[in-house]
């Protein structure tokens, strides 16, 4: 069991909707230096909501949002600073190298990297060496993800968002990326990914919570329970609020 | 800003499809430029030429009476200037040679239109033609693909995320394509400067300089505005095509509505009712010809007076060249009168044109590009002008000579002697000076300033919506 101290980041009582629906009802949440969250819910549970009102795109009706002490709303640049963000498809230039795309990316976060650096950070992130200098727009799906994890990587961002990272994966580019997150989280990135995959969320995160018509209903620990504990846990959770 | 402009050029430098457009509107450009210097050329060649031969003719007329010279008359030739390749104007419809005689005013005639149904029907391209509607063409297409292709993509968030400010990174992506749109300028003023075989003076430098600014200021606009519309729109076909309608309705519609505003609200007389008029009024004066006319009488009375004698035979002088003199002079206040109703006209229109260029900033740019290099209508009509100056200098000239050349009344045999018609000055014209230019021209430059400050405010404008 590991031991947290600070929260990197803090949801407080937060309220967010859109018109007439209710994306977000008092949704509270505090997730400490180092800890992988996985928020786990159907589609339009709230996931991509909470993801960007992290990221600052998005304002809360109500409540508060800290990301490493910081509002993202409010002071959006200082925010940014320490976050990183993964989509569901790294969009990368596909006409620039994976080498390019990651050296642009991070000269954006004001980061200056050698074509060693360069490297060495994509080959961390599990990347093939041949697969370097290719245009991206040859890659498969896993590599850009592995590109986009070698951005943030780079960006040593203490608070990495991610949006069903690993949707459309096969297992084994799927598994990689399980061991990548895990390996950020090691080196002290706080972790929030929002995923509809049961399993692959179990084998990611420390913790878990169900989120589901835009209220959390219930957080685990993701080690004290099995695979498929968490599918009746996350079935029964979802039964009793219909 | 650096990060952003070299990576839109790594990208775009492997884009095959900028790279085939971009090479081909550059070989256009070039070739069209190459075209237009050679046809310049060929022109001022041929009037040159003309201009020697006539002079020829004129200085090897032998001894003749100076007044049978005003009616023999001499021709004139519209000098081409170094940039009508750049921008051919209004050059292509109006007269490049012009009659010049006693008793009459011609127009210029034998226009290029007038001898070529290609040119008449569809205009010449001309350098001038693919930077104001192609390129701003093709700029708006890759400023909105690459500003939509980050949204549609998602790949915007990533990027702002990373450090990236949406401001930044859409004026990033405007100045880029901008500078896309200069080089293209620059090609083709380089080709201009390295091919035409006249030394580039001074004036003809500053136009160029001015012309680079004016078509970059122009290209700044469309990228800003196709920037605008492309980051704020939520539909791709929305916001396409609102940048196709203004292009449509900047290079078609709004030209040829407020031209024909302009001739609804200060029209232009009929050729056939000009000319009557003209005629009409020309018919009050005298009749240098005829000795009958009573007109005359009151001028004799004045010249016996003053030479102290009582007839024409008496008098020391050709009291025909004096006559024929006044004929001249009264001919030339129904000109003044007739033409100077006409160009106040024709610039009334000018400035209508010009102040409804507001809402259309290429209408300002084709303004400023025919005024800059010498082929607007009111570099035209400046010619024109000073052509009268020196017809009326001419004809003078050879009255005074059979008035006071050492002839009699009516000694119609008399002939002044070669040295005196060699000794007569040519006709040299002058472009506009940068004042007159400058002067003339302000209207479009403040209007297309005005547009660069409005899109720089409405790029600051932009913020990031989900």
């Amino acid at each position: 069991m590991q031991h947290y101290c600070i929260n990197m980041i803090s949801i407080q009582q937060v309220n967010k909707s859109f018109k007439d629906k209710i994306a977000l009802d008092l949704l509270s949440l505090e997730i400490p230096e180092g800890e992988i969250f996985a928020l786990l819910g159907p589609n339009g549970a709230g996931k991509t909501t909470t993801i960007n009102l992290l990221l600052g795109f998005l304002k809360p009706d109500s409540g508060q949002i800290l990301v490493k002490g910081v509002d993202p709303f409010r002071d959006s640049s200082e925010a940014r600073k320490s976050i990183a963000y993964i989509p569901e498809n790294v969009n990368l230039y596909p006409h620039l190298s994976g080498i390019e795309n990651l050296n642009y990316f991070s000269q954006l976060a004001g980061i200056d990297l050698s074509n060693t650096e360069l490297e060495h950070y994509l080959s961390e992130c599990g990347l093939q060496k041949e697969a370097f200098s290719k245009h991206t727009g040859s890659y498969s799906k896993g590599m850009r993800q592995k590109v986009g994890i070698a951005i943030a990587y780079a960006k040593k961002a203490s608070v990495i968002l991610m949006d069903e990272p690993a949707s459309g994966l096969d297992p084994v580019a799927s598994k990689e990326l399980s061991q990548l997150i895990r390996k950020l989280a090691a080196e002290g990135s706080t972790i929030l990914m929002a995923s509809h995959d049961l399993f692959r969320v179990k084998e990611t995160a420390h913790r878990i919570g169900i989120l589901y018509q835009g209220t959390l209903l219930q957080t685990i620990q993701a080690d004290a329970v099995t695979a498929n504990d968490l599918e009746e846990i996350y079935l029964e959770t979802v039964s009793q609020t219909l | 800003m650096k990060t952003i402009l070299l990576n839109e050029w790594r990208i775009v430098s492997r884009n095959r499809w900028f790279l085939f457009l971009g090479i081909s509107l550059a070989s256009m450009l070039a070739l069209s430029s190459y075209l237009g210097i050679q046809e310049t050329k060929s022109l001022s060649n041929l009037e040159r030429e003309a201009s020697a031969h006539i002079r020829e003719q004129w200085d090897n007329q032998g001894a003749a009476n100076p007044h049978g010279a005003a009616h023999y008359g001499t021709y004139l030739f519209k000098p081409t200037s170094s940039l009508t390749g750049f921008d051919e104007g209004v050059n292509g419809v109006v007269g490049k040679t012009i009659y010049l005689e006693g008793h009459s005013q011609n127009d210029a005639q034998y226009s290029e239109a007038s001898q070529s149904v290609m040119a008449t029907r569809f205009g010449k391209l001309r350098p001038s033609l693919i930077l104001q509607l192609i390129v701003p063409l093709f700029l708006i297409f890759m400023v909105f693909s690459t500003v939509r292709q980050e949204r549609e993509s998602d790949r915007i968030r990533l990027l702002i995320i990373q450090g990236g400010d949406y401001q930044g990174i859409i004026s990033g992506k405007i100045i880029f394509y901008w500078l896309a749109g200069t080089v293209f300028l620059g090609i083709s003023l380089l080709v201009q400067v390295l091919m035409d075989t006249t030394p580039l003076d001074s004036g003809t430098f500053l136009r160029m300089l001015m012309l680079f600014v004016g078509y970059s200021a122009f290209y700044y606009i469309i990228c800003s505005l196709t920037a605008f519309f492309g980051a704020n729109l939520r539909k791709t076909g929305t916001a396409l095509s609102i940048m196709m309608a203004v292009w449509i309705i900047w290079g078609v519609f709004l030209p040829r509505i407020t031209g024909n505003l302009a001739e609804q609200f200060y029209e232009l007389p009929t050729r056939s009712e000009f000319s009557a008029q003209m005629k009409e009024d020309r018919s009050a004066g005298v009749d240098g010809h005829n000795a009958e006319d009573d007109k005359i009488e009151a001028i004799k009375d004045s010249v016996l007076r003053q030479y102290q004698v009582a007839s024409v035979e008496e008098l020391p002088i050709n009291f025909d060249g004096i006559l024929m003199q006044t004929d001249e002079e009264f001919g030339n206040k129904v000109w003044d009168k007739h033409f100077g109703n006409l160009y106040q006209v024709m610039d009334r229109q000018k400035t209508f044109v010009q102040a409804s260029s507001i809402p259309n900033p290429l209408q300002s740019l084709q303004s400023l590009s025919m005024g800059l290099s010498g082929t607007d209508q009111k570099s035209h009509t400046d010619f024109m002008l000073k052509v009268e100056d020196y017809r009326r200098q001419f004809i003078k000239s050879l009255n005074d000579k059979h008035a006071f050349g050492g002839s009699k009344t009516g000694d119609w045999e008399w002939e002044a002697d070669q040295e005196f018609f060699r000794s007569m000055q040519d006709f040299s014209y002058q472009n506009r000076s940068m004042d007159e230019l400058i002067g003339a021209t302000w209207p479009d430059v403040a209007i297309l300033l005005g547009w660069v400050v409005g899109c720089f405010f409405l790029i600051k404008s932009i913020r990031f919506q989900l």
